[in-house]
């Protein structure tokens, strides 16, 4: 009788609840994991990159609407959502998992298989464009995903009208993309730190392999650019910017003047840190030997265009020798070059991109294009202000947009480069102010504790309807 | 003196068709579960097969099978199970014994809701507490009571001494009470941030230590004795065991998320409880293969020693590998990767619902009053043990290798395509295991279909003398 009492109690209740205390409660009372403070890597006033704490913002509604999407479909049993500080996946995923990042989420989606790729800081890695077209053919996209096919996401109707990008989603659809791209985001511009890591020194001396390239290119590149490289990959209908057509042998972001091919390098940038924001996403995991073979065929598609050298070359290396250096002076002049040098017209006068002339602009290609909104930190161009003021030289081929060398000094187009990057900062002390000691760790369970003693509802602020 | 016990007879004491009842159910969930996991792997090589509706994509159709597997196949069969052997060990009837059919109802009805909401879309994203609230509160109403049903029995016992599986009992289900509770109630609802992963992280194995555990213990310590025809090998040991695996096993959890934000001191406890493990499960493992002391010539034939043993051997493997994996070094590269799926294939399948089927194959010629398909529960045998044996050996290395690749930085894509012929073989060796415990399940219900039909009233319980003692 004695030791049927002893087993309920002291192995049933009590080892129980010691566990409870001990490996639960304890650790949530915690301020360390109570904490809705995250590292957040921002451009400073005076262009730097800068990693300080801020409080990690909150969902939009959408977002909070798409993870219940996300939650529903399952997406959670393949993708994990944490990345940790062993086995290189800060050099895979970005930079390492915060508990901050988690605050007010509930559940939690960490996961704990991997059968997709991590997807903590996913948020902006790819343009809206990528995501549909990945969820309406992920294999189009990836070849050899084994993603399902998530086409009930996608509207018929919009798909028969010709729409593309994120028009054609249903509602779940674009809830589900706006929770995509809200990943990680609470950690601000890791991403520029983390693809100035990336090497790009390239050696044109090295051998290639034409056909590897043609294979890889195949493999990685065809479902977008399409086998023939004309941009006409099977799911270049859905996407709004159109994959380029390699075979005109126009590219955009490129160190040589309008007009003027691109060199080996760029073709190799562009590939490795990508086109962030648009449908192109960063190929820095491919080996750099497979980058220089892909980067070979590409130039074999055409050939009209490379059969001859560029006869000026304005590259970062050139270009950073000029650099003056950020300085308050610098900045101001920049910023009355841009009232006069007119990009006011297109990029708008807060930078936007709402210009006037927004509206109106045709690319080569005769689809509609729309000037870059200066303000949200992401550049085609670029992870660094160098590669900013290397659009500004050069120009963007096969666009509207100018190239300024000759029209502007050197100078004069850095300052102009240094303002326009700066157009994204954000001020530190701001964001250490807006850490209120008080409700910093606001969705802890101790938090909670207080606030059911108080009659408050902790969760008013950030939580969206369904969780509470 | 000590006054005479009159000793029950089993057909007094238990109600054969409760248990009959439960294991049927039991054994349908086993057909067909397992066999989802199959054709959900076909997904891994084939991705179009799931067609473009929401309803069979993996997302969906994955918590089917693994919640399906541990609530529907195998805890199903250990309730049956335990209606006979509380019993059989307390030497009374089941005290209450309406609520044990309106458990058996209600169990399985949760099940089968459950597996509908999952495909319907309704998931609480807390991974093996995934059911919406409604069919989360049927199964903790079974869970309270049968732990009273089973708690006042025990207390009414007519046999002074309490063995072993009945430790096991009275704690696992005290602690599923609370944890189911914990897992669908309180996880999705009351705790935000990341220590609702730490929380999780407890539940998850709270659910495998506290309840898939101690209840295969409880039939190995059951069955094994009188298979074997022996006394188990030694009390010490099993005192050992428990109180081991009751102390370490709630502390385990977090090593779910090693490497997460969650405080490290809570990682590190939970590591060094994984690895302390090792003493209840070495001690259980010597006690079973103890108990076969003299008597190993039963190996060849006796099916329920068999499974049992086998069961014992993979639970030996499995476990090592368990606490190994909670290393932060092991858990490096073993981490996300298959190598998980390969250590929960080899103690679910290929240790707990083994241990079931070994006490179904001792107790079901009983009830069904007609012999074993010996050569069906060969077949069902062998394809079971080298289907287990193949798959989680395959799967642990294919693990290392993807974790090996993720930290090689190819293209993620590259570490999926490179592992497809891996997974084919995993879906031959799945297929096998499945194909074992179908026939193991067909072969009982053909056994009930077979019984010697007139001659089994005086099972019924209507024709049962009332309470004894």
């Amino acid at each position: 009788m004695k030791y049927a009492r002893v087993v309920a109690l002291l192995a049933g209740f009590a080892f129980y609840l010691f566990s409870i205390i001990l490996q639960g409660i304890i650790p949530a009372v915690l301020p360390e994991s109570e904490t809705s403070v995250v590292s957040r890597t921002i451009v400073t006033p005076m262009s730097f990159l800068e990693t300080v704490p801020a409080v990690n913002e909150g969902r939009s509604k959408s977002a909070a609407r798409g993870r219940v999407i996300y939650r529903r479909e399952g997406c959670w049993y393949c993708h994990s959502q944490y990345v940790r500080p062993v086995a290189r996946e800060i050099d895979r995923w970005g930079p390492i998992s915060e508990a901050g990042e988690y605050a007010g989420d509930q559940p939690h989606l960490l996961g704990t298989r991997r059968i997709g790729p991590d997807l903590t800081r996913e948020g902006g890695l790819k343009g809206d464009d990528w995501h549909v077209a990945h969820f309406y053919s992920p294999r189009a996209v990836v070849r050899g995903s084994i993603m399902p096919r998530y086409s009930w996401l996608i509207d018929d109707e919009a798909l028969r009208e010709g729409k593309t990008g994120r028009e054609l989603l249903t509602r779940d659809g674009s809830a589900l993309l706006d929770y995509m791209q809200s990943l990680g985001t609470g950690r601000g511009r890791w991403y520029d730190e983390f693809l100035r890591r990336q090497p790009l020194s390239f050696d044109p001396a090295n051998r290639v392999d034409f056909k590897k390239g043609r294979n890889d290119y195949l493999r990685y590149c065809s479902g977008c650019h399409g086998n023939k490289g004309n941009g006409q990959g099977s799911v270049a209908p859905v996407m709004g910017t159109k994959p380029r057509d390699f075979t005109r042998g126009i590219y955009k972001y490129k160190s040589t003047p309008k007009g003027q091919p691109p060199t080996d390098a760029d073709l190799y940038r562009a590939l490795t840190l990508g086109l962030r924001g648009s449908g192109m996403p960063a190929w820095y995991e491919l080996e750099v030997e497979t980058r220089r073979n892909l980067v070979a065929y590409l130039k074999t598609l055409a050939p009209d265009t490379f059969n001859k050298e560029p006869a000026e070359v304005y590259d970062t290396a050139t270009l950073a020798k000029s650099d003056p250096g950020p300085s308050r002076k610098l900045i101001d002049q920049g910023k009355a070059l841009y009232g006069k040098s007119g990009c006011v017209g297109c990029h708008g006068a807060s930078g936007k991109g709402d210009g006037p002339a927004a509206a109106a602009l045709v690319d080569i290609w005769g689809n509609p294009v729309r000037p870059a909104n200066l303000t949200s930190g992401v550049f085609k161009s670029g992870p660094a202000v160098v590669h900013v003021m290397r659009t500004i030289t050069n120009g963007v081929d096969g666009t509207p947009m100018p190239q300024f060398l000759g029209q502007l000094n050197d100078r004069e187009r850095w300052a102009l480069a240094y303002y326009v990057w700066t157009l994204s900062a954000e001020d530190k002390e701001k964001l250490r102010a807006g850490i209120d000691p008080a409700t910093a760790d606001k969705f802890g369970l101790w938090y909670r504790l207080v606030c059911a003693w108080q009659g408050k509802d902790p969760l008013a602020a950030n939580v969206p309807q369904e969780f509470r | 003196m000590a006054e005479e016990i009159p000793i029950a007879k089993d057909h007094e004491i238990i109600d054969y068709r409760l248990v009959r009842t439960w294991a049927t159910w039991g054994l349908i969930w086993l057909a067909l579960f397992p066999t989802l996991g199959f054709l959900l792997s076909f997904s891994f090589m084939l991705p179009d097969l799931q067609g473009e509706i929401p309803y069979t994509q993996f997302g969906r159709t994955r918590p089917v099978h693994v919640n399906g597997v541990i609530w529907g196949a195998f805890s199903t069969l250990f309730l049956g199970l335990s209606y006979y052997i509380v019993p059989r060990l307390t030497g009374v009837r089941v005290a209450f014994e309406k609520i044990g059919w309106l458990n058996l109802w209600l169990w399985n009805l949760a099940v089968g809701t459950g597996m509908i909401s999952f495909i319907l879309g309704f998931n609480t994203g807390v991974e093996v507490a995934e059911f919406p609230l409604p069919v989360a509160i049927m199964f903790e109403a079974v869970f309270i009571l049968a732990t009273v049903q089973f708690l006042v029995t025990i207390s009414r016992r007519i046999e002074k001494k309490i063995y072993v599986s009945l430790w096991y009992l009275i704690a696992a289900f005290i602690w599923t009470s609370m944890s189911w509770a914990l897992g669908h109630f309180i996880i999705p609802n009351f705790i935000p941030g990341i220590s609702n992963a730490a929380f999780h992280g407890l539940y998850l194995h709270y659910t495998v230590g506290l309840w898939v555990t101690p209840a295969g213990y409880v039939l190995i310590y059951y069955f094994l004795p009188p298979a074997a025809q022996n006394a188990l090998y030694s009390h010490k040991l099993s005192l050992i065991g428990f109180w081991s695996l009751a102390f370490f096993y709630p502390l385990v959890g977090t090593h779910h998320y090693i490497f997460s934000p969650i405080v490290d001191f809570t990682e590190t406890i939970a590591i060094v409880s994984s690895m302390a493990l090792i003493i209840p499960v070495w001690t259980v493992t010597y006690n079973f293969l103890g108990t076969m002391k003299g008597k190993w010539h039963l190996f060849q034939n006796d099916h329920t020693v068999r499974f049992l043993i086998v069961g014992a051997l993979f639970y030996l493997v499995g476990c090592f590998q368990g606490s190994v994996e909670a290393l932060r070094t092991v858990q490096t590269s073993t981490h996300f990767t298959d190598f998980v799926i390969g250590h929960s294939h080899l103690t679910i399948a290929g240790v707990f619902v083994l241990w079931a089927l070994g006490g179904l194959y001792y107790i079901w010629p009983k009830i069904s009053m007609s012999p074993v398909n010996d050569s069906i529960a060969r077949w069902s045998f062998w394809l079971i043990t080298i289907g287990v044996a193949i798959h989680s050996t395959l799967l642990a290395s294919v693990g290392i290798l993807q974790g090996s690749l993720w930290a090689s930085l190819v293209p993620f894509i590259d570490t999926v395509t490179t592992l497809r012929p891996w997974w084919w073989a995993r879906t031959i060796f799945g297929g096998m295991i499945d194909l074992g415990l179908a026939l193991s399940a067909y072969n009982f219900l053909q056994m009930w279909r077979n019984r010697p039909k007139g001659e089994e009233a005086h099972l019924l319980p209507e024709n049962l003398p009332r309470e004894i003692a």
